[in-house]
């Protein structure tokens, strides 16, 4: 009776543990990087966990400015400052200094992964109204999928028939009383369909942050082919019985690098055996074998049983995170990196850049999109390269009569190969000579600007176009 | 250089007495019976399925009788044809023609017709042997009514321009007019004299090939074998900027453009670099916008000095600006096939070519190809995309061609690779694969009982396997299911 009555107390409440988040939020302007468009509201959900902290979603929070929360019962909002963000899982952890916020919380605590078809309840502040709303559902299917924030990211997702709509993002799904994922996400045009983030990622993030600072998931950099073809499975020599995947090809730089081969048959990844259609057991249900990788921590070792040239054997890869994946996530958080010399901007190519072009995989020029996307694998000894290219021209006399071409990769400047934004800003501060001379990759253009006249015209250029800073390297 | 001026005078000449006579004594020239019209039937290939055609289509266009009893037309509208039918004097009658020469480079082609009886009623028109850069034209042609249509138009300007799908720039004629449906070989006029034979038509331009042009194509097509024409074959800078011009060490009262990438089958790849600054061509110099100044024309597009009085073989010398240095440089004016290209831009007339092994298609990267995916420039597979605008242009001892695996036919010997499509193949069986004849050679020779395909990284997949006996089995059953019939 009194277990019973516990129980209640604790599942009978958890809206007051959900929490509203308004955000003003001011982002920059990657076609002119120098300036921050006008700011921007938005609305999502939260919750509290042990501390008092908030926990939500990254993309919530994101080019935050001034954040607002309000609780349940609460009249006038608090004041909260991200504590920790990680946009590659899309959470984030806020704190609130106010101590009037933390009197009578009743945090929630985590779960577990829920499993297939048992029932869940979200709750938050969806768009239509004022007060916290929840909505039951059960689980449809758990999937290792993309996660929209950064554009690049994949993790475990559930997704659900509970409703999840614009404004549920950040709040919890509830079992038992327990928090099992973080709402956010869905697929416009579906009904009937949200996305949460399943409680062993949470953990991952939670653990992460632990130590102050945000390390992010690993990249494996693995590339694997299922053992769908019987004739692939005989060549590779897996004996009867055995299933696994085949390492396709390894990313330079990610985890695997150095310690998986291509053509391995990876046969089991932490003592889970592997299925021919690259699936491990979770519980009871069955995720992709990268699940098991994904939940390292950057440092983390990850065995693999493997057969390679016909022998089986064990081998064992240290979890690391590429710095360069970042080229290829949507930024937050970050201002642009640019150079502006003689009217000429200059930036580095990220998928930010890209963005500029719109509808870039149609739009943008090829060789960028060769660069961005298949570089690292073609020519993987230059995949740390950063690409220089000029990304605009402000008219002036001294740069007119150029004929630059607009979205070009620099290749060298005054004689020197640029591979990153600061070798640009030191080869044209070094340079004595009469002119700068500007090479061009691929088209191999090439332009010149006099370097009297340029720096003659910095200032002029600087205030006709309204760039208060020339560089942000 | 001597004997240059000299021919351009002469030239000159001939450009006065010919207006001179048009204004004193229009030459009455009647040109209903110059002028046929074209009727082509043809069927294009299916380059998705390349052992299939798409349906026939038939189209109406125009030509031009020219000396010899030849008939004279654009190329496009005779490429993948499977009958050719002219008429004349607005009759009714078609009688059938045979394509006796075709050049998509020139923009032109030339039909022969068997049946003498045709000729009867019919006589050449004179070819003008300096097009107009000003002035009223007549553009000519038969009707389906069987009545003979004289529209008027004014000439806009004389410039190098390619006609069709070529690529090579030959002497044309732009012509505004708001004749409908032109640009299909109707026949520019004036005074009784043929100035342009149409290719096309935007809005109310119309494009043509000018009289000098046709006149050096009829005289090519009388050489055998036919050398065509040929083409610069290299990427080039305008040279405008002050201090670009300075920083190279270019004199003001130079021109000069900029060499940026040199193909190495055309005309440039006899002789010149990449970076070489381009200052004269056979004595002519050429400005730091890319033209020169032509004694009749005025300005054109120096691609034009490829063709203007010069035929594949012939020797021109380059003065160039190279490394600080000037000095000449002899080249050899070399025809530029779409063949040729490590990514062709256009095919007629021959059926692709293709292999299947396995149920894998295997073809050469083309436009052609890629133009079966719809809106393929911008939502074609990105790959192959980059690989046409990047390398298209760019065959190498390595990589004379991009061999494709195109998509797979379903079936037991390729069981678990159904979805895979348009990947780049580099190797198979461990042999690096260069063409189409390397993939057929490759599948002669399995290893240990297995094909091994590998693809370009970066792309879906690396690594294919198939179990070679599976494969033989595989090939009558492929053939009958999928109706490709015996590829090659």
């Amino acid at each position: 009776m009194i277990t019973a009555l516990l129980l209640l107390a604790a599942t009978a409440l958890p809206e007051d543990a959900v929490v509203r988040v308004q955000v003003y939020r001011a982002r920059p302007d990657w076609s002119l990087p120098w300036r921050v468009h006008p700011v921007e509201s938005g609305l999502g959900s939260g919750f509290i966990i042990d501390g008092g902290l908030i926990v939500t979603n990254a993309h919530v929070v994101r080019d935050a400015r001034q954040i607002l929360i309000k609780r349940h019962h609460f009249a006038d909002p608090f004041v909260a400052k991200v504590e920790a963000i990680g946009h590659d899982c899309d959470l984030a952890v806020l704190k609130v200094e106010d101590p009037e916020f933390h009197k009578g919380l009743k945090p929630l605590k985590l779960g577990a992964l829920p499993k297939a078809r048992s029932k869940v309840t979200t709750y938050g502040f969806p768009l239509g109204g004022e007060e916290v709303s929840s909505t039951g559902g059960i689980v449809s299917r758990v999937e290792f999928k993309p996660y929209a924030h950064t554009g690049w990211d994949a993790h475990l997702v559930v997704q659900t028939d509970a409703a999840i709509n614009p404004g549920n993002s950040g709040g919890p799904v509830v079992q038992d009383g327990k928090v099992v994922g973080v709402a956010f996400q869905g697929i416009p045009g579906y009904d009937n369909v949200g996305f949460f983030i399943p409680a062993p990622v949470v953990q991952h993030f939670l653990d992460d942050i632990k130590d102050g600072t945000y390390h992010g998931f690993p990249d494996d950099g693995l590339r694997t082919q299922e053992l769908t073809s019987p004739a692939l499975k005989r060549e590779r020599g897996v004996p009867a019985g055995k299933q696994g995947v085949v390492v396709d090809d390894v990313l330079r730089g990610g985890s695997a690098d150095g310690v998986l081969m291509r053509g391995d048959v990876i046969l089991a990844v932490e003592g889970q055996p592997v299925a021919d259609d690259g699936s491990i057991a979770l519980g009871e249900a069955r995720v992709p074998m990268s699940h098991a990788l994904d939940l390292k921590q950057v440092g983390q070792p990850a065995r693999f049983h493997i057969l390679r040239d016909g022998k089986e054997m064990d081998v064992t890869m240290v979890s690391r995170r590429l710095a360069r994946g970042e080229r290829h996530r949507n930024q937050f958080d970050v201002a642009p990196r640019y150079l502006v010399y003689g009217g000429l901007v200059f930036m580095t190519l990220d998928v930010e850049l890209l963005k500029t072009y719109g509808d870039w995989r149609a739009n943008a020029p090829r060789e960028l999109l060769w660069h961005q996307i298949y570089r690292e694998w073609e020519t993987p000894e230059a995949a740390d390269r950063e690409v220089v290219v000029l990304a605009r021209v402000l008219r002036h006399p001294v740069n007119s009569q150029m004929s630059a071409p607009v979205g070009g990769v620099i290749r060298r400047v005054n004689g020197r190969e640029i591979t990153s934004l600061k070798d640009l800003a030191e080869a044209l501060a070094q340079n004595q000579g009469k002119h700068h001379v500007f090479e061009f990759e691929t088209s191999n253009q090439v332009e010149a600007m006099d370097r009297a006249k340029a720096d003659a015209a910095h200032a002029t250029i600087m205030k006709t176009y309204g760039i208060p800073r020339d560089r942000n390297l | 250089m001597a004997f240059r001026a000299i021919a351009t005078c002469s030239l000159l000449l001939c450009a006065l007495t010919a207006s001179a006579a048009t204004v004193a004594n229009p030459p009455q020239a009647n040109m209903r019976r110059a002028v046929v019209s074209v009727r082509v039937t043809g069927q294009d290939f299916h380059w998705k399925t390349p052992w299939t055609k798409h349906p026939p289509w038939t189209r109406a266009s125009n030509g031009l009788v020219v000396q010899g009893k030849r008939i004279l037309t654009a190329a496009d509208s005779v490429g993948n044809q499977t009958l050719v039918e002219v008429q004349k004097l607005g009759e009714q009658q078609r009688y059938q023609a045979r394509v006796v020469l075709v050049d998509y480079e020139a923009g032109l082609g030339l039909l022969e017709v068997d049946d003498a009886s045709f000729w009867d009623g019919l006589a050449p028109a004179p070819l003008a042997e300096v097009a107009p850069k000003e002035g009223e034209v007549t553009i000519q042609r038969w009707l389906d009514s069987g009545q003979f249509e004289v529209a008027t138009g004014t000439v806009r300007q004389v410039r190098s321009d390619s006609h069709g799908v070529s690529r090579t720039d030959v002497l044309s004629l732009d012509v505004s007019s708001n004749i409908q449906q032109g640009g299909l070989a109707e026949v520019v006029v004036v005074g009784g004299q043929v100035v342009g034979l149409t290719t096309d038509k935007m809005g109310d331009q119309l494009a043509a090939v000018a009289s000098p042009f046709l006149r050096q194509f009829l005289a090519a097509a009388q050489e055998k074998p036919y050398r065509g024409f040929g083409r610069a074959g290299m990427t080039w800078q305008r040279l405008l900027n002050p201090a670009l011009r300075d920083s190279l060490g270019l004199r003001s009262d130079e021109g000069g453009i900029l060499v940026t990438r040199v193909l190495p089958h055309g005309t440039a790849g006899t002789g010149l670099e990449n970076g070489d600054v381009l200052l004269e061509l056979g004595g002519v110099r050429i400005d730091g916008a890319g033209q020169f100044e032509h004694a009749q024309y005025g300005k054109l597009a120096f691609a034009m000095l490829f063709t203007d009085g010069r035929r594949p073989g012939d020797k021109l010398v380059a003065k160039v600006l190279r490394q600080g240095q000037r000095k000449e440089v002899p080249l050899t004016v070399k025809r530029m096939q779409p063949q040729d290209d490590r990514i062709f831009g256009y095919s007629y007339d021959e059926q692709p070519q293709y292999a299947i092994h396995g149920g894998l298609v295997f073809q050469d990267l083309s436009v052609p190809y890629l133009s079966t995916h719809g809106d393929w420039r911008r939502r074609g597979p990105l790959r192959l995309v980059i690989a046409q605008e990047l390398e298209g242009s760019f065959p190498t001892e390595e990589h004379p061609r991009v061999v494709l695996m195109t998509h797979v036919l379903p079936d037991q010997a390729n069981l678990g690779y159904q979805d895979y499509r348009d990947l780049i193949v580099t190797q198979i069986n461990g042999m690096p694969v260069r063409t189409l004849d390397d993939v057929n050679a490759a599948f002669a020779k399995p290893r240990n009982g297995f094909h091994v395909v590998e693809f370009q990284p970066g792309q879906t997949v690396r690594r294919v396997v198939l179990d070679a006996a599976e494969v033989e089995a595989s090939r009558a059953r492929v053939a009958e299911q999928y109706g490709t019939g015996a590829p090659r």
